[in-house]
């Protein structure tokens, strides 16, 4: 689908892409995810550019990186701050932790403990830190964008699937095209791009944009074929345990987003077909059996999507 | 265990329905032709099927074939020993190719070859069915099998029919549990074998026991028999007849069952009045049926001279008339008129008359048949005088008495009451016999031609109509009068031929009849001493062609009895008569119609209808776009109304010209692939209009003139 980006978002990709070579669409729902007010859990192997995808985001909208390295010995506090007793004042003071900033790399986040976690993700939901007893109110916009390693389950604690689902989105970056990794080496050969680029939009921008999401419409239609592929996830075969109605809210919102990037003020069927493999597949819980048959998240979603017809009649 | 018996039912049930899918082949041959022993011929296609069921050797199984057919060939046709069989047939095969194959092969060696092919066919059968699970092929060849058997044969093939639906039915559940098995659906099998077998088991039950609606049309085989007749083909009455639905047949060994119409013309008369034509007369009552009388005596005379047959005394008033007859088939024997006196044709013919059944024989002076097309006949229309028949004694030759008042000793006793019951307080021999005529005309007998019974294995034939159905067309009225006649000591025999017909047209005071195998007709002719023999007519709705008359002095006096029905009946049509009132009110539309148009015109239509339909299907590709662009052109709405319409009615046109959407396709990735085969951008463009319709907030912002400018040149793009 070769739609044109709204101007501002496609200069946002381009300078994102100045850095990242051919993952065009990996940015784009990055960026879908920003503005529907997400987060995104990145899955892959180390050194295929997750780090440099954020930062880049982070540059694009003159805005620091905070960056969080989850190890198994961190603490909730040094997470989301800690609050130190100032001599000189008398009184406590909060220490704001990592957290506290607008993009936000949880960079393998299934190292560190169940409890650290938690209060990652509970951060994630409420937008909000609370410390002491006060809460305090997290900077918008606020984007935290994880990463894990899928193939290291040496010492790791495995998210819960009550948690995944705080992510909306779950991407992948996988490996350059061979012409790609050329052109990688081209650029780093001898310059750092990423110290290149500048911002290209302003925070009050996004902002705005994110507002403007939630006026973009969705049809009773476009509702009815969401509603449609999640109660067909809950009786697949394969499937234990089917998307909740938090994923349709959070396919909705995505789509919302994604129609908003390619300049329409609706939602039209084929930007859920688009999203559902990377909203719906993290939020599935697979039967083990199913695994021999080498059904997976993603695979499910696409039989999920092949099974229910696109609404081509509005419901009147 | 379970998954044993399981595969045991996978092993027998394949080769089992095969088995009797080949079986139903054999049961017909009995009717059709003169094969015997099909039970013999069965059982070995059966245990050729139980050696591929139970996987025996090749050379084993051949073995056992030949070992049955040899015990069967030695069984049937060689007395010798069984080592001889062999040696005999070789010695046949030898005879028969030494006579250069001329005549038809020796009964052993056709029956060896039946054998062996159904070897081969149940061979192919077994391969087909039971290896490569393929059971549309065998199933529609054996249903069109007995399908054309049924239509064409006098074979009944109701029991095949419903035999075979349900084969078809067990067979389908079968293969879809196969299937489903395939697909790992084994739990399931079970249950959903119960529930689909019970189904078609109510089905065809409900169907074999519940009540069946007449059939819906007449028979097609009489018309497309009379389309062939009419284009001047050959047409052979004789083994038309076999069939026994049709017009006139031959044998009346066996009569009851419905009586199908047909409305092919037999002949064509030109003729001075109304009487009918006889073909034959019966004088054996079976019980069933009517059977001829055993003499070889013969009466024959030539081409135009007088046949010198004395049909009555000369107390009946007699008028010569002349008729001219042409046939509409070739036949070998007359239908002429009581009272012939002789027969003129072109060709020199020597007519011969069978005294047993008086039907005239056209043969050459060496008694070789010779067909007979136009012939002209002489004679003489009666006018039998009421007082000689009333005042005619009862008949004294034995010999005569004996052959025409026949009775079968199965009788039922209580025809023969009836018979007293009926004519009681008659006097004369002319009362009674009138009096049982008119019996049918009241106490609820009923002339019907496809509701009729046939009599069961030990009933009789009479009884049944008298007592039972009451309803039934001329041979129940016939047969019955002529029984009851004989049971009284009265002399009848039962007269087959045809009504006088339909009168076609009239020229210089000439009749034109002409005569269908819808007016084959019986009815009864008593003797009366001192008169002959006189024609009488029992069967509802038809009337006595001939003549009675009272002298001036009587009249006034007998005149209520006889004339008011003498006296209406020519003013009343023909058609009218034949049908009786009381079928007349349950007519339904399309017999009402098919009174209305004849077959032929019917035919017209429907080919017409079909002709006109095949044609716009072929073409629906070259006006559907056409009319589908029209009819939105038309339409008086704008904006969302016409497009969403107008979209679907487009996604419609391209499914038929061939690009389908698969159903989880959205409309913009249908759009580039319908794009791409086009070679266009519109439809990309056109779906993006209706997106904002269906999808969008805002459906009024679509550019309507341009939407209706790309949908105009998308459907024309379909136009082949």
């Amino acid at each position: 689908m070769n739609e044109p980006l709204l101007s501002s978002i496609e200069q946002v990709v381009r300078n994102v892409e100045r850095v990242i070579v051919g993952k065009r669409q990996v940015i784009v729902l990055s960026l879908t995810a920003l503005l529907a007010k997400g987060h995104v859990l990145l899955e892959d192997v180390p050194g295929v550019g997750k780090t440099m995808l954020v930062r880049a985001l982070a540059k694009s909208f003159s805005t620091e990186l905070k960056r969080i390295q989850f190890t198994p010995d961190l603490l909730p506090s040094d997470v989301i701050g800690i609050s130190v007793y100032n001599p000189k004042e008398q009184q406590f003071e909060y220490k704001p932790g990592p957290i506290v900033g607008h993009i936000v790399l949880a960079d393998e986040i299934n190292r560190t403990s169940p409890k650290t976690q938690s209060a990652l993700l509970e951060a994630m939901e409420e937008g909000s830190v609370t410390v002491d007893g006060v809460t305090r109110q997290l900077p918008q916009p606020f984007f935290v964008m994880a990463t894990q390693n899928p193939i290291e389950y040496e010492g790791t604690y495995p998210l819960p699937e009550a948690q995944l689902d705080r992510f909306l989105l779950k991407l992948q970056m996988g490996y350059p095209s061979h012409d790609e990794e050329i052109e990688m080496l081209n650029r780093l050969e001898k310059t750092a791009p990423l110290s290149e680029i500048g911002p290209v939009m302003s925070l009050e921008e996004l902002l705005a944009l994110q507002r403007k999401v939630t006026d973009v419409h969705v049809s009773d239609t476009v509702k009815g074929y969401i509603v449609e592929l999640v109660q067909q996830s809950r009786t697949h075969e394969a499937v234990y345990l089917g998307v909740s109605p938090r994923g349709s809210v959070a396919l909705m919102k995505a789509a919302q987003a994604y129609a908003l990037i390619h300049g329409r003020d609706f939602v039209i069927p084929d930007d859920v077909q688009q999203l559902a493999p990377y909203v719906l597949a993290h939020r599935l819980l697979v039967r083990p059996e199913a695994k021999w048959d080498k059904l997976d998240g993603e695979t499910i979603v696409a039989q999920l999507i092949a099974r229910t017809p696109v609404p081509v009649r509005g419901r009147r | 265990m379970k998954q044993r018996a399981e595969t045991m039912l996978s092993a027998v049930l394949p080769n089992g329905l095969a088995a009797w899918l080949l079986t139903e082949w054999l049961w017909p041959l009995d009717t059709v032709a003169d094969t015997a022993h099909i039970g013999t011929f069965a059982m070995f296609v059966v245990i050729c099927f139980l050696f591929y069921t139970l996987r025996v050797p090749t050379w084993l199984s051949a073995l056992g074939k030949i070992g049955y057919i040899w015990w069967a060939l030695d069984e049937w046709f060689y007395d010798e020993a069984i080592w001889d069989v062999p040696r005999a047939l070789w010695w046949d095969g030898v005879a028969w190719l030494v006579g250069g194959g001329a005549s038809m092969p020796d009964d052993a060696l056709r029956t060896l070859a039946f054998f062996v092919s159904l070897w081969a066919a149940s061979f192919v059968w077994h391969w087909l069915v039971v290896r490569r699970n393929r059971w549309f092929v065998p199933y529609a060849l054996t249903v069109s099998y007995i399908a054309v058997l049924d239509t064409f044969f006098p074979y009944s093939g109701n029991g095949a029919i419903v035999r075979l639906v349900a084969l078809g039915f067990f067979a389908f559940v079968w293969l879809h549990g196969e299937r489903m098995r395939a697909k790992g659906g084994a739990a399931y099998i079970r249950k959903w074998r119960a529930a689909a077998l019970s189904i078609p088991a109510i089905a065809v039950t409900a169907g074999y026991v519940g009540p069946k609606l007449p059939p819906q049309w007449p028979d097609p085989v009489a018309f497309i028999r009379s389309y062939a007749a009419d284009s001047g083909e050959e047409f052979d009455t004789t083994t038309a007849a076999v069939v026994k639905k049709i017009g006139y047949g031959q044998n009346d060994s066996r009569l009851g069952g419905p009586f199908i119409a047909d409305d092919t013309v037999v002949f064509i008369a030109k003729d001075e009045g109304r009487h009918y034509w006889r073909v034959e007369t019966k004088d054996v009552y079976t019980g069933k049926g009517w059977e001829s009388f055993q003499s070889e005596q013969v009466k024959s005379f030539r081409n135009g001279r007088l046949m010198e047959h004395e049909w009555w005394s000369d107390k009946v008033k007699t008028a010569e008339q002349t008729a001219e007859i042409t046939r509409q088939d070739q036949a070998f024997h007359l239908v002429y008129p009581i009272g012939l006196q002789q027969v003129q044709t072109s060709d020199n013919i020597v007519y011969r008359m069978h005294m047993a059944t008086e039907k005239i024989y056209t043969t050459d002076i060496n008694a070789n048949a010779l067909p007979i097309q136009r012939y002209t006949i002489t004679y003489m229309e009666p006018d039998f005088p009421i007082e000689a028949l009333r005042s005619a004694a009862p008949v004294q030759d034995a010999i005569f008495l004996k052959r025409y008042t026949q009775l079968p000793d199965t009788l039922p006793k209580r025809v023969r009451d009836l018979a007293k019951q009926i004519t009681e307080g008659k006097e004369t021999v002319y009362d009674k016999v009138k009096a049982i005529e008119q019996y049918f005309h009241m106490n609820g007998y009923a002339y019907e031609t496809t509701n009729v019974a046939v009599p069961r294995a030990n009933q009789d034939y009479v009884d049944q109509f008298l007592f039972e159905t009451k309803q039934g067309y001329c041979d129940n009225f016939s047969t019955s009068m002529a029984v009851l006649v004989r049971s009284l000591g009265i002399p009848a025999r039962w007269v087959k031929g045809y009504t006088s017909g339909q009168l076609a047209e009239e020229q210089n005071g000439a009749e034109f009849y002409k005569v269908r195998n819808n007016d084959a007709h019986s009815w009864v002719e008593v003797y009366f001493e001192g008169v002959g023999w006189v024609p009488f007519e029992p069967t509802q709705g038809f009337v006595n062609p001939y003549a009675f008359s009272l002298s001036t002095s009587n009249e006034e006096q007998q005149a209520p009895s006889l004339q008011p029905e003498e006296q209406e009946t020519p003013l009343v049509p023909l058609e009218q008569l034949i049908e009786p009132s009381s079928q007349k009110q349950d007519r339904h539309w399309w017999e009402q119609l098919a009174s209305v148009w004849s077959w032929k015109t019917a035919l017209t239509v429907f080919v017409a209808l079909a002709a006109l339909g095949g044609t716009l299907y072929v073409t629906r590709r070259k006006w559907w776009p056409r009319w589908t662009l029209f009819c939105f052109r038309c339409r008086r709405v704008d904006g969302p109304e016409w497009l969403v319409p107008a979209y679907l009615a487009l996604l419609r046109q391209l499914h038929d010209y061939g690009l389908r959407r698969k159903e989880d396709e959205t409309l913009r990735q249908y759009a580039i692939e319908v794009d791409r085969l086009l070679e266009t951008n519109e439809m990309a463009r056109l779906t993006k209009w209706y997106e904002q319709v269906i999808y969008g907030a805002n459906s009024d912002r679509i550019d309507i003139r341009e939407a209706r400018q790309l949908w105009e040149n998308l459907i024309k793009r379909t136009i082949t």
